[in-house]
């Protein structure tokens, strides 16, 4: 019959217990080592007495610094039509040296101050234009 | 008389030497393994399922692994064992070639034992058989614990199997010595 002892018996032999013994001790310099089994890609190693890393610490890492331009975009979606003008007129900022190189400050002035172009009601077929063009056509013996 | 079996393998303390250099191994490979990080290969092992199971293996480490087998298969590759019929050695249990010699008591011609200076010290030693059927030794069992009482053993027993065989064997022919004489 099987008893507890029989199960136990390899276990508590000296020879076999020695040999627990070390491979007990392989596997903690195993672990020791940075070696073993995870469910992650790479398993956590304490790097405190290893090589010093070259990348940045959390603290060494400085806020990204936004581009001018954006600025400038910005003041011109919040200016008014008449700030924008003078803005401009005042020349501060890229936007507005680009525009006044461009010549679109006087284009836009234009635009704004321009009236709706009123046709002169036309007399049978002649105005003022047209008498000039009869007059040239006249001394040239056209008519 | 042996009326049992009794089963002798190598001792620990005869690998004394591969003792030392599994501690050695053991404590380079991790300091090893901290100094160059890169020796450690990060893999893929096996995925069930969902989960997948990585493994990181720090080449190192091969280093104790290899001198721990060195030291584990001798103690567990050989064994001698003796019965009331006589002495039986095994050698290559973790190898593919098995060997088994058996020596009966009445065969035994002589038992060397042989111990270095280091091994008297740690009282092992190698102990060599021969049978009067070869001109060498037949059986030999290094590392063997105690290995002076063991010899003791075994001379006792052989001279206690050759006496009863001489004595048998007088028994049937009481005038053998006699008509030789003659």
């Amino acid at each position: 019959m099987i008893s507890f002892k029989h199960i136990l018996s390899p276990i508590t032999e000296k020879r076999n217990l020695i040999l627990i013994l070390f491979v007990a001790l392989f596997f903690s310099i195993f672990r020791l080592s940075g070696g073993g089994i995870s469910t992650e890609k790479a398993l956590p190693v304490d790097r405190s007495e290893m090589e010093p890393s070259v990348e940045d610490t959390a603290e060494e890492i400085q806020p990204e610094v936004q581009a001018p331009i954006g600025d400038d975009f910005a003041d011109l979606d919040s200016l008014s039509p008449a700030a924008d003008i003078a803005r401009l007129k005042s020349g501060s900022g890229t936007q507005a040296n680009n525009a006044r190189n461009s010549g679109s400050e006087d284009l836009l002035d234009g635009m704004r101050k321009a009236q709706p172009v009123k046709r002169a009601p036309t007399n049978g077929g002649s105005n003022s234009g047209n008498s000039k063009l009869a007059e040239i056509e006249r001394s040239l013996g056209l008519r | 008389m042996i009326n049992s079996e009794i089963t002798i393998r190598r001792v620990w303390r005869s690998q004394i030497k591969r003792i030392i250099i599994y501690v050695v191994l053991s404590i380079a490979s991790v300091v090893l393994s901290r100094q160059f990080p890169g020796s450690i290969i990060h893999g893929k092992l096996i995925d069930i399922g969902s989960l997948d199971l990585y493994l990181s293996l720090p080449l190192f480490s091969l280093m104790p692994l290899i001198a721990l087998f060195s030291l584990v298969v001798p103690i567990y590759d050989a064994y001698l064992l003796i019965d009331n019929r006589g002495i039986e050695m095994t050698s290559g249990i973790l190898s593919l070639n098995l060997t088994t010699n058996r020596v009966r008591f009445e065969d035994i011609r002589g038992i060397e034992l042989e111990q270095r200076l280091i091994e008297r010290a740690l009282n092992v030693g190698t102990i060599g058989i021969g049978s009067a059927a070869t001109d060498g030794v037949e059986i030999v069992m290094p590392g063997v614990g105690a290995p002076r009482d063991l010899q003791e053993m075994i001379q006792a027993e052989r001279d206690a199997r050759q006496k009863a065989e001489s004595a048998a064997g007088h028994a049937l022919n009481p005038y053998s010595q006699s008509s030789v004489g003659d």
